[in-house]
């Protein structure tokens, strides 16, 4: 490179450099500005890139999770909740079960302690078997009513 | 990183102002530019950096000169003929004013014709001269940056002389 060419490529420099001063105020501010954005908006774009790097570990968990969850209500619900879902299941009306609830709950557990009960006799049907020739009549007729009463009492009292 | 960003954002501006010829449109360029470099290089070897960074914002320079060549033919096929008329009348003003030599400093008439004589170049040859001449970069270094080979770096740089030299004239500046 000849020395002209030095002389006018530092002319050039000097030329520029100078040029560099001579911004405006409002300008100068802006460009300093740019770098502080521009740190800002890279990390921004940092923490995106690690959410898009994990989204399909995060979408496979969340699924995960939300079956795992299904599964345990589902276990919960046969398990505590069954008699309701055999009332809503059955083919009998709501109001049946509204009118005569109180008496079922009774009668299951009558029938419950009953079979319990050292004296229980399953039931059978009633002409299969013939009424004892005492049981109209007699103090073994007598016994076999009071039998009856105090088994009925019984539970009752509980 | 913020001190390399402090000693390179102006001369970043004036370059992608020197291309682009628009103030909002240069800012972004440099904007841009400064958050891929910080995302992409901020790893490599320091003594990268300024070759990086440039090659960075010729990129965004050569993009936005593709995206303007688009918008321009849209622009001709959508707008009315203006019969040669200016159409922005503050652009007038402005030259007018910038070209009066009594309300300029010496340096301020010689960055003027400077920039002038820069903007009649080729965009390769007026980058190539502004990375050589004034960023100091290497002619490898200039040849990473504008993405082409070192022989065309050397005949770029010597006809962006020649023709500015020839411009300008022996008295400048």
């Amino acid at each position: 490179m000849s020395h002209a060419d030095n002389q006018f490529e530092k002319a050039v420099r000097q030329t520029l450099d100078r040029s560099l001063d001579d911004l405006d105020t409002e300008t100068a501010a802006e460009i300093s500005r740019l770098k502080y954005r521009a740190m800002e908006k890279a990390e921004q774009n940092k923490v995106k890139k690690w959410l898009w790097k994990f989204a399909p570990a995060i979408i496979i968990l969340l699924i995960m999770v939300t079956f795992n969850l299904r599964q345990d209500n589902y276990i919960q619900m046969t398990s505590t909740d069954m008699p309701e879902l055999n009332i809503l299941t059955s083919t009998e009306s709501l109001e049946f079960y509204a009118e005569e609830i109180e008496f079922y709950l009774w009668f299951a557990e009558t029938m419950g302690t009953e079979m319990e009960h050292p004296d229980y006799r399953p039931a059978v049907p009633a002409d299969t078997i013939a009424p004892p020739s005492s049981c109209t009549e007699g103090a073994e007729g007598r016994d076999f009513t009071q039998l009856g009463t105090d088994r009925v009492s019984g539970v009752l009292r509980g | 990183m913020e001190d390399f960003f402090r000693s390179i954002e102006r001369q970043a501006y004036r370059m992608a102002l020197f291309a682009c010829h628009n103030h909002d449109d240069a800012l972004d360029l440099v904007q841009d530019s400064m958050c891929q470099f910080v995302s992409k290089y901020s790893r490599k070897p320091q003594a990268d950096w300024k070759a990086l960074f440039y090659k960075i914002l010729q990129n965004k320079i050569r993009d936005y000169y593709r995206k303007e060549s688009v918008r321009s033919r849209w622009r001709v096929w959508f707008s009315k003929p203006t019969d040669g008329e200016t159409s922005d009348p503050l652009e007038i003003q402005r030259d007018i004013k910038e070209i009066d030599p009594e309300q300029m400093t010496q340096h301020k008439q010689a960055f003027y014709q400077l920039q002038q004589e820069l903007k009649q170049l080729s965009l390769k040859q007026q980058q190539v001269f502004i990375l050589r001449a004034w960023e100091g970069l290497s002619i490898g270094e200039t040849a990473l940056a504008m993405r082409c080979s070192e022989g065309t770096v050397k005949t770029h740089y010597f006809r962006a002389t020649d023709r500015l030299k020839a411009k300008l004239g022996e008295h400048w500046p």
